[in-house]
């Protein structure tokens, strides 16, 4: 079948077991990306979208958290789910890398950076010996640090935020990707290193035809790089599309009242128009839609019944209003 | 123009932060976290001090409320220099400038009820009586959008916007006329964000308050303040009229924040 997309994830649900109860913290994502396309999941504290992003790579420890059945994540039609460890750990850091939030807790803190990067290529290639050093030193050049050779014998903790990450991106490359999932990548960065790493990042994208998956809580963020966005609210995703349908023709109220939410540097001053109430917890997310506490135009039927993604003007939104329009 | 509130002058900072070098070599390496700050805070306004990890714009405001002494320089209150207040001058200024911290919950006792620590601040600043606080506990927690009920439970049982609520309240306590917000909505979540930056408009209307509002959000500062100051490296590089500030800059360093600062598209109906 020639359209499959490299990554497609169906009804992806899974569940933790915690002191309260089992909670389901994705409740039937699904979310697909192509090659060389950035795919922008974005969404506030505990929506479920770093737990969907580690499902792809059967990261969720096991237990407390399970990946329920009827979930599926297929790497060019190839079920990863189900596949066997082996071939999983292959996958990792192979045709799939990941990069996170905070690379000071992903470094080995004993061990040299390049040491590190070293032993990604040593797994992922065939190169050895110094042919490895001098794919070492290309890979920390390619992603900007000044002076490779050197600051491949130095430490994580001495270099700066933003030299560690690009030092996890170096990482993370050595396996020649076909799919990069980075996890709030440039959260924890000054916003001036945060720009020069989306850059980075979106460079690499398009140089090594590489598809990106950037999960962020930061609307901007996914405004600069991103190609289609998913939001995600309270383990669903409520509306998903283009980039720039999604900023210009929002159809889901959560949609609209986060880019409400934002100052709009046009009004300094003015009221911003705040979505009221706040994010439920997992542990108590509230029948039918789950924005309808918080949703000032919501119906009868949005407290009870769940809606699923429908076609709205420019994008696709979980919303029942969407439905009335047409 | 009046009076300034705050009168930073000169204002350095300087730490010793251990030894580093060769054994044998070792010396104390001294971080100079502010280099030679001048800064007025007038009475009603709103001063945003922007800037990145490290640039020195916590450090500032620290200086500015006597928590720490500087290593060269003043601040003056009211025209009177915080080093020659006397115990009773200190514990009135202290009263006068209160704190809203980015983490509410690092700021806020677990083992006190919302009411027991309000109670807490009215009778130690001589503002309630002990058995006569319950009134006022209602009011500032009204003041903040709270209901009443939120009184007799803890910290722990609030979500991050509505502690940070109760970190306004508690600052509020005591009568402020400035406060000083350090990344007061940082730690939020974008959707409870706008509600605290509301709220924190409301009040200054409301109570005529002065706000020195710090923070690394371009964005949140645009909308908040009616002046900007631009810190790096530990020295106010640019200083003037938000709008100007954001219109026009000066600095070469202004210009690279500005750019790097993310926008999602506009087009939001």
């Amino acid at each position: 079948m020639s359209s499959t997309r490299l990554l497609e994830v169906n009804d992806l649900r899974v569940s933790f077991s915690t002191d309260a109860g089992e909670v389901l913290a994705v409740d039937g994502a699904s979310f697909s990306v192509g090659a060389g396309e950035t795919l922008g999941i974005v969404g506030e504290s505990g929506c479920g979208k770093s737990v969907s992003a580690l499902s792809i790579l059967g990261l969720i420890a096991d237990p407390p958290g399970r990946v329920l059945p009827g979930s599926s994540v297929r790497l060019r039609g190839e079920e990863l789910l189900t596949a066997a460890s082996a071939r999983l750990r292959d996958v990792r850091g192979g045709e799939v890398a990941m990069v996170f939030q905070e690379p000071m807790t992903s470094l080995n803190p004993v061990l040299r950076v390049g040491d590190q990067v070293a032993e990604a290529v040593r797994r992922h290639t065939e190169l050895r010996g110094d042919a490895v050093n001098e794919r070492v030193v290309a890979l920390l050049d390619r992603v900007g640090i000044p002076d490779p050779a050197s600051r491949a014998r130095t430490f994580p903790h001495q270099l700066s935020g933003g030299m560690r990450q690009r030092a996890m991106i170096a990482m993370a490359l050595a396996g020649d990707p076909e799919l990069l999932i980075a996890d709030e990548p440039t959260t924890a960065l000054d916003v001036t290193i945060q720009a020069r790493i989306l850059t980075l990042l979106d460079d690499l994208r398009r140089e090594r035809n590489m598809a990106l998956v950037l999960i962020t809580h930061d609307l901007g963020v996914v405004a600069q790089v991103a190609d289609r966005v998913a939001v995600m609210y309270a383990g669903r995703i409520v509306e998903e599309g283009p980039s720039a349908n999604l900023f210009s023709t929002p159809a889901h109220p959560y949609t609209i009242g986060l880019l409400r939410s934002i100052p709009d540097p046009d009004k300094p001053g003015d009221r911003l128009e705040a979505i009221p109430g706040s994010v439920p917890s997992p542990h108590a997310w509230p029948p039918g839609c789950r924005f309808h506490p918080r949703c000032t135009v919501a119906l009868d039927r949005c407290r009870t019944d769940n809606p699923s993604l429908m076609q709205a003007p420019a994008t696709r939104a979980a919303c029942w209003l969407v439905e009335e329009d047409l | 123009m009046s009076e300034p509130i705050l009168r930073a002058e000169g204002l350095e900072k300087r730490y010793s932060t251990g030894r580093s070098g060769p054994a044998g070599l070792r010396r104390p390496v001294q971080v100079e976290a502010v280099r030679g700050i001048d800064l007025e805070i007038h009475a009603g306004e709103t001063l945003a001090l922007v800037g990145e990890s490290g640039s020195g714009k916590s450090t500032t405001g620290r200086l500015l409320l006597g928590l720490e002494p500087p290593s060269a320089g003043r601040v003056l209150y009211r025209g009177r220099d915080l080093a020659d207040f006397d115990r009773a001058t200190s514990s009135m200024f202290r009263r006068r400038t209160q704190v809203v911290f980015q983490d509410p919950y690092g700021s806020l006792n677990p083992r006190h009820t919302v009411g027991g620590m309000l109670a807490e601040a009215l009778t130690f600043h001589g503002l309630a009586f002990e058995n006569d606080t319950s009134e006022r506990v209602a009011e500032l927690l009204a003041l903040v959008g709270l209901d009443e009920s939120a009184s007799a439970r803890y910290p722990h049982e609030f979500s991050g916007g509505q502690r940070q609520r109760i970190g306004i309240a508690r600052a509020l306590s005591v009568e402020p006329e400035l406060i000083v917000a350090d990344e007061p909505v940082s730690a939020l979540d974008v959707s409870v964000q706008a509600q605290v930056l509301n709220l924190l408009a409301d009040l200054q209307v409301e109570l005529g308050l002065t706000y020195l509002f710090i923070s690394h959000d371009l964005a949140v500062v645009r909308h908040v303040a009616d002046r900007t100051a631009v810190m790096f490296e530990g020295k106010i590089v640019e200083e003037g009229s938000t709008e100007r500030v954001f219109a026009d800059p000066q600095h070469p360093y202004t210009r690279e924040l500005l750019w790097s600062s993310p926008r999602p598209r506009a087009g939001v109906p």
